[in-house]
Formats: structure tokens, C-alpha cells, sequence
């Protein structure tokens, strides 16, 4: 999970330029509900998570519940490699 | 870094493309721009050298051009067409329409439309805003609603340019309308002999006028799921991804059409020297074009950094917003401005007078500047 976490952390501060450094972005820092991110960097996000880890977001699951924080996209990354989302 | 000495391709694109548009994409555009009218016969042309298809690989009929490529391309069309609104309607056609039918329609809607797309045999129109939608293009009435393999679709949709002339439409419909944005939007690609819809009759617009524009009308029209662009839901994807070919490479054509008039207006400056008028008479002239000459430079190195960036695989969410503001806003203003060095020659019916009656569109199609500037403040966390 800390690998996944990473790997986010670096594509939102290095590719979408997230005006927050790799330190200051926390694990539970709110990403969308902060407006850190907005909407379209929500679907780059949406983007760059289907095709590093190879799954599919469903309409529904492109939401603050699985999006809001790296804590969360970890483990719905984790839940969707592990086929229980 | 990076430096934009095009390359020999780039060079023989260019001119292969100034050379055909100078000799076969010229003629009657004062009577179509009067008349509101679009000219097919001029569509077909273009598509003999895949001007509809530039960014769309070879292997569905494109030239496989590049970002940086095809807003070269587009320059080089701006440049030699005098039609803007033939250029605007085949930029519309490809990079809000073909591209991304190319890069999230499914393989069998690839190879039945981009062919046709590409060649000029076709023409399609982008289908997005709404009478009611406002600065929220996503907030929309039309929905399609799942019904086993299919979808019934109920709407309408406002301002889409090619829309009395398309053969395809790339529509965008709510699936889940509470989801909005985020998930609640679905593309869909029409093809106007299958799909039940009604185009209203052109709308008057005061440039771009031989590119067509009007309302597209769905009543509970039946759509089978193949027609789905993208998967359920990744209509905000789509609709962003196009946008951002829009905003990157659109602008050539304003390049191109700025460039043109500068030499216009310089050669006007030079013949007044050499008949006799002393320099220093001219030189509040020669200082406005001096200017002109730089302020286009600037503006043309940001498009060209914002596609090179794009050809890359990066994220240009911003450079392609402030490539987008930049070279639309400069359209604006240096048409007005050079039509001034022209005096009321600058007003008569023509290309000068012409050209800034087209570019004030250009500020608010594919997102209106305030648009853009919003889009470019949230990147600076703002």
C-alpha cells in the first residue's frame, strides 16, 4: 500500500503539479473535498490509477468515498486488485 | 529543453499544405460568408490531403500527426485558407469529434466512421452545450436512459457547430444526472442515417459563418450500447481530453490567419514607403506591426510549447489552457488593430473585415476565457 501511495503522491505533485509538496501531502490529506484537486484533475486521477494497477473504475465508485485522500485511493486500488470492490 | 526548429516533415507538411489550400481551398468566401453557406464540395477537397484527419493514425485513414504536428498543419491551413470557417469547422471536426472517437470509441465504431472521417466523406459534429447549461456544461437535461442493449435518449443540445451538416455526432447525454461530472456523464456517437434526431435550421451568426451551426433535437431516440463511446460514465473524460486537443492545437488555424494578415498589413506599410510617403509619417505603423510581429511570437511559442508538451504524454491541463487564452485573446485584439492600419478599407466586405467578425468566437468557443483563466488559477492552487 505504501507503494501505491507513493506512486499517487508522485503523479499528483510531479504530473498534475498539486500546489503542495511530496512532504506536506499526508496520507489523510483531503484531496477533493479540500479542493486540492479539482474536477478535471479527479478524472486524470481516475485516468492514471485504471492504467498503472489495471483495473476499472465503475461510475459510481468515481467519487470523494474512494478519491479524497491517498489512504483511501490505496485501498480501493487494494480492493479492486484484490477483487473484493 | 527544447527547441521548435520544425523538422523536414514538419517543413514538407507545411508547405504541401499551403501549396493545396493556395490552389484548391480558395475562391467564393465572401459569398458563403454572406450567404451562411458550407461548402461540401470544399470539405471533399480537404479530405484529399486528410485536413479531416490530421492526429488520426494512418491505420484508420489519418495522417498520424502528432500534437505539435497538427497545430503546424493547422497553422500552415490558417495561413493559405481564407475560409476561417471551413478551417474552424474541419478543426472542430477533428479534434473535438474524430479524436476522440479515435482514442475511447470502441475498435468497430473506429473502423466503420474514422475511415470516412479522415477522407472527407464525412463530416461530424461535437454536441455538448445546452440552452440551460450556462458556464456548467456538465449540469445537462439531455439523458439517456439504459434499457437492456440500448439507450433512449431525450434532449436537446444548443450552439453545435457542423450540426445541420453532420453525418456523425459525438453527444454527450446524462446517464446518472445526480453523479453529474464525476461519473454521471456518457458519450455516444449518432449516425445520422441510424439515429432519430432532428437538426434545426442554421443559426445567423455574425462570423465563422460558412461553418453551420444550429440545435440538435432527441426524442426518446433509441441508441444501442454499441454506439457508447468509452465505457458508462467517462463522458467528462472524453469531453475533457477533446478539449484539451481544442485548446493545444485549434489555435493554429488563428496563427495562421493572424500571420497572414500581419503580411498584409506590412506589405500595405512597405508599397505606402515606396511610393513616397516619408518614414517618419509611417512610423506609428511600422511601431504597431513591430509590436504585432512580437506579441505573435510569444503567443505562438506557447501553443507550440503547450502540443509539444501534449505529444509528449503529459498533463497540459494548463499549458494548453493558457496557450488557448493567450492566442485567442491576441486573435481578437490584432484583427481589430490591424484593420485600423487599413483605415475604411478595413471595414469594407473582405478578408480584413472578415477576420474580426470570425475571431470573436474565438474567445469563447472551447471554453470562454474566464473559463480559462479559472482552469489555469487552480493549478496555482488558487
Amino acid at each position: 500500500m505504501d507503494t501505491i501511495k507513493g506512486k499517487v503522491r508522485d503523479f499528483l505533485v510531479g504530473e498534475l503539479n498539486l500546489p503542495i509538496s511530496q512532504e506536506e501531502l499526508k496520507d489523510d490529506t483531503p484531496l477533493l473535498s479540500s479542493r486540492l484537486i479539482d474536477s478535471i484533475s479527479a478524472l486524470l486521477l481516475v485516468e492514471f490509477l485504471e492504467k498503472q494497477y489495471g483495473i476499472e473504475f465503475k461510475p459510481h465508485e468515481v467519487s470523494h468515498d474512494n478519491l479524497d485522500s491517498l489512504d483511501l485511493i490505496a485501498a480501493f486500488v487494494e480492493d479492486k486488485q484484490g477483487g473484493h470492490a | 529543453m527544447y527547441a521548435f526548429t520544425p523538422s523536414a516533415e514538419q517543413e514538407a507538411l507545411r508547405q504541401e499544405i499551403v501549396d493545396f489550400a493556395t490552389a484548391h481551398l480558395n475562391g467564393g468566401e465572401e459569398l458563403r460568408d454572406r450567404e451562411q453557406e458550407f461548402s461540401r464540395e470544399w470539405w471533399v477537397a480537404a479530405g484529399r490531403i486528410g485536413l479531416p484527419g490530421l492526429c488520426i493514425p494512418e491505420a484508420y485513414g489519418g495522417r498520424g500527426l502528432d500534437p505539435l504536428s497538427t497545430l503546424l498543419a493547422l497553422e500552415a491551413l490558417g495561413y493559405s485558407c481564407r475560409d476561417n470557417g471551413l478551417n474552424f469547422a474541419l478543426s472542430a471536426h477533428l479534434l473535438a469529434c474524430a479524436a476522440p472517437l479515435w482514442l475511447f470509441g470502441s475498435e468497430g465504431l473506429k473502423k466503420a466512421y474514422l475511415p470516412g472521417l479522415c477522407r472527407g466523406e464525412l463530416v461530424a459534429a461535437n454536441a455538448m452545450t445546452e440552452p440551460s447549461s450556462g458556464s456548467d456544461a456538465f449540469r445537462m437535461q439531455t439523458v439517456a436512459v439504459e434499457k437492456g442493449d440500448a439507450f433512449r435518449i431525450s434532449g436537446s443540445k444548443s450552439f453545435v457547430s457542423n450540426g445541420p451538416v453532420a453525418d456523425g455526432v459525438l453527444l454527450y447525454a446524462a446517464t446518472d444526472p445526480a453523479r453529474g461530472f464525476l461519473g454521471g456523464i456518457s458519450a455516444f456517437w449518432l449516425d445520422r442515417r441510424l439515429h432519430e434526431y432532428k437538426a434545426g435550421e442554421p443559426l445567423r451568426k455574425m462570423g465563422l459563418r460558412s461553418c453551420p451551426l444550429s440545435e440538435l433535437f432527441f426524442d426518446n431516440m433509441l441508441v444501442d450500447s454499441s454506439f457508447l463511446v468509452g465505457r458508462t460514465g467517462r463522458g467528462a473524460m472524453i469531453f475533457n481530453r477533446s478539449m484539451e486537443w481544442e485548446r493545444a492545437c485549434l489555435g493554429g488555424c488563428h496563427l495562421g490567419n493572424m500571420q497572414r494578415l500581419l503580411e498584409m498589413a506590412t506589405q500595405l506599410v512597405r508599397d505606402q514607403l515606396a511610393g513616397g510617403i516619408p518614414r517618419h509619417e509611417r512610423q506609428s505603423a511600422s511601431f504597431a506591426l513591430a509590436d504585432m510581429q512580437a506579441r505573435l511570437e510569444s503567443v505562438r511559442l506557447l501553443a507550440y510549447s503547450a502540443a509539444w508538451k501534449m505529444g509528449e504524454g503529459k498533463n497540459v491541463t494548463r499549458e494548453a489552457a493558457m496557450a488557448k487564452l493567450a492566442v485567442s485573446e491576441l486573435y481578437k485584439k490584432l484583427t481589430l488593430e490591424i484593420a485600423t492600419l487599413f483605415g475604411a478599407a478595413g471595414l469594407a466586405p473582405g478578408e480584413v473585415e472578415r477576420s474580426q467578425r470570425d475571431a470573436v468566437s474565438s474567445t469563447i468557443y472551447s471554453g470562454a476565457s474566464e473559463m480559462q483563466k479559472s482552469i489555469i488559477a487552480q493549478t496555482m492552487g488558487l
